[in-house]
């Protein structure tokens, strides 16, 4: 197998962790021991609930966080201690796009200037002029040339989140890092914006790492598919896996709240939580609580939630041991210590196989 | 700051109700530099010259505000102690700019121990009144128009360098600063490109209400007999002096007041105008 272009290797982030010794300081373990890959030209979508972690291992993989503890790797290098030249190396192959345009451009700069950012910082050569290759990038996104003596906020979000993706582009990356790029976007516009990331993604050959909180983006544009839960990997799966058979009775409960994608489990998963509509407001008020005292390493974080260890009794493992992740049938890899291979129906029976 | 919001503000602001300000403020404080400017060239005398025969003369046609103990003439006087004072003003505003606005943008920035550090020293000075700040360093150095500078100069900094920092620190971590960063952008690009751009109407402002207040605290000074010496004329100087007769001539204390009162008073109305046209959220203060 070919190496990964970009490899996350049991990263962690505490926020807080430099403060600690200071009093009153609390500590929040936002990314806990996370290992993903990302192979060249394939979109990896991060899922989870807010709160989750996904903008923090996102901002982590962009290098605007040092993580406090794993490695991240493009190209098998670690990119832990890069500076200078080498730091500015790294911005061209890994970019970002943020998820609220209103506030990821200087309100008191034009767009000619904004674009024109990493032509000064990178020296990027613009054969026929810096006009006509700021031109061209916007064009290359649906814009026009014509545009770039505005300002930030003569544009709407959408053309806003346009304008990030040519600023992305213009130090030619090949990795993007998108955090929900389209969630603050009205429903028709997100897939204008979309079918540029899928567009681009073909031209180009990127790819991506993209943070959404919606499966159908990410159904529509990612390959692969992690789940985070509390700041752990709960899966990772190819896309048609996760999604018509998620194992980790996390993920099962993520997809059958949304209409149309799930109805193979949702019968199932409601049964254990009814109602399995708004799945987010449940777990963050429930966050919230578990939020109060601090996740401790021991056992596995959805327990005190989980459907299937109610189902199966409480098992001790389940409270004292964390679940590894482990490869499952179907390229899926699941950190559960009882999730089967098969529909849960027969949960009894999986369990016998599991546990015995 | 929405730059929605602030484009509307520009555009269809109370134009109307801010005209007046405008003129006041700028009429205050063209007369008052005028008359520093060229009031001793037209009032024809010496500020230090004597004249026995003319003690404690009031207003009159030869002199139109009156003499002092010694006879010197109170106009020429003021004109040139006002001189005094806006130098030492503008020294110490500058000074204290010097000092606090790299200060600020760089603890803001960096955070972390850098900050903790200087923003402690900031907590000293703050336990103490600014007066008190400024009266030690002229008991240190000895009174003069060079110690009163560095005096207020010093006293000010700490309060604009914390203004300066939690500014920064409201900038510093918009999604737009992420951006620069992503794209390769360095620490002081950042802070030249993103940062103090949108910091530049509150320094503005804030650089005018210092003034006001480094007009006020020369007077202090002057009044405590720790700021410019005589026989050089400053207001705070001329306050001093007109202690000593405020039963006998009490003119003479209103003569060296009112111009101090009105120089404050054009500076502060002008920082309001500052303040409306280029910080319409009033965010800053
Ligand atoms: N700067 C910070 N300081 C302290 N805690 C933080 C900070 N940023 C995020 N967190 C915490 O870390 C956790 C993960 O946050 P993160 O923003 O990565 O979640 P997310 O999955 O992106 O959520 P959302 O879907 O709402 O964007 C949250 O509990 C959050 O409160
Ligand atoms: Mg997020």
């Amino acid at each position: 197998m070919t190496e990964p272009l970009l490899s996350i290797e049991r990263v962690s982030h505490e926020f807080g962790a430099r403060r600690a010794l200071l009093p009153g300081r609390r500590t929040h373990l936002a990314v806990d021991d996370v290992s993903l890959s990302v192979a060249a030209g394939e979109s990896l979508a991060l899922v989870g609930e807010s709160g989750s972690g996904k903008t923090t291992l996102g901002r982590v993989v962009a290098k605007l966080l040092t993580p406090t503890g794993g490695t991240v790797r493009v190209d098998g290098r670690d990119v832990g201690g890069l500076s200078g030249r080498e730091l500015l190396a790294y911005r061209r192959t890994v970019q970002m796009i943020f998820q609220n345009t209103q506030h990821a451009f200087n309100p008191r700069r034009k767009i000619r200037d904004i674009l024109a950012d990493p032509y000064e910082i990178h020296g990027l050569p613009a054969p026929g002029g810096r006009d006509a290759a700021l031109g061209e990038l916007l064009e290359r996104v649906g814009l026009h040339a014509s545009m770039l003596d505005r300002y930030p906020h003569q544009f709407s979000g959408g053309q806003r989140q346009r304008i990030g993706i040519a600023r992305a582009l213009s130090l030619g990356p090949r990795l993007i890092v998108a955090d929900e790029p389209v969630s603050a976007l009205d429903v028709s516009v997100q897939a204008q914006v979309l079918n540029l990331f899928a567009r681009l993604r073909r031209e180009l050959g990127l790819s991506l790492l993209f943070i959404s909180h919606d499966l159908r983006a990410v159904y529509f544009l990612c390959e692969r598919i992690a789940v985070l839960y509390q700041g752990r990997l709960v899966e990772v799966a190819p896309r048609e896996r996760l999604l018509e058979h998620p194992l980790h009775p996390y993920s099962r409960r993520l997809i059958a709240a949304v209409p149309g994608l799930g109805e193979r489990d949702s019968a199932e998963v409601s049964a254990a939580d009814a109602p399995a509509a708004a799945p987010d407001a449940g777990e963050s008020t429930a966050a919230a609580v578990a939020g109060a005292e601090p996740v401790t390493g021991v056992g596995c974080h959805y327990a005190s939630r989980c459907p299937l260890h109610l189902q199966l009794g409480r098992p001790e493992r389940c409270l004292t041991e964390r679940p590894a992740l482990r490869a499952a049938a179907g390229g899926s890899a699941v950190a559960c210590h009882f999730a089967g291979d098969e529909p849960p129906a027969p949960v009894r029976s999986v369990v016998s196989e599991e546990v015995g | 700051m929405s730059a929605v919001a602030v484009a509307a503000a520009t555009t269809a602001g109370p134009r109307v109700k801010r005209g007046w300000k405008i003129w006041v403020g700028g009429a205050l404080l063209g007369i008052l530099a005028l008359f520093m400017l060229v009031g001793p060239l037209i009032s024809g005398y010496d500020p230090n010259a004597t004249d026995l025969e003319a003690r404690f003369a009031g207003p009159s046609a030869q002199h139109w505000l009156g003499t002092d103990d010694l006879g010197r003439d109170l106009f020429t006087r003021m004109a040139v102690g006002g001189r005094m004072t806006m130098l030492i003003a503008l020294g110490a505003v500058a000074l204290a700019s010097a000092i606090a606005i790299p200060l600020g943008l760089l603890t803001g920035y960096l955070g972390g121990w850098v900050d903790l550090a200087v923003m402690r020293v900031v907590d000293l000075f703050f336990a103490i009144p600014t007066l008190l700040v400024a009266i030690g360093i002229v008991g240190l150095f000895g009174p003069s128009f060079s110690t009163t500078l560095l005096a207020l100069g010093l006293a000010f900094w700490p309060f604009y360098a914390r203004l300066v920092r939690s500014a920064v620190v409201g900038v510093r971590d918009l999604a737009y600063t992420d951006a620069a960063r992503v794209i390769g952008a360095g620490p002081w690009r950042i802070i030249r490109k993103e940062i103090v751009p949108a910091l530049l109407p509150l320094l503005i402002v804030q650089t005018t209400v210092l003034l006001g207040f480094a007009v006020l605290d020369e007077a202090g000074l002057g009044f405590l007999g720790l700021g410019v010496q005589p026989p050089d004329p400053s207001w705070g100087a001329l306050l001093a002096q007109s202690r000593g007769f405020v039963l006998s001539h009490p003119w003479i204390g209103v003569i060296a007041g009112v111009p101090i009162l009105l120089v404050v008073l054009g500076i502060n109305i002008m920082a309001d105008v500052l303040r409306d046209r280029l910080d319409p959220q009033g965010a800053s203060t």
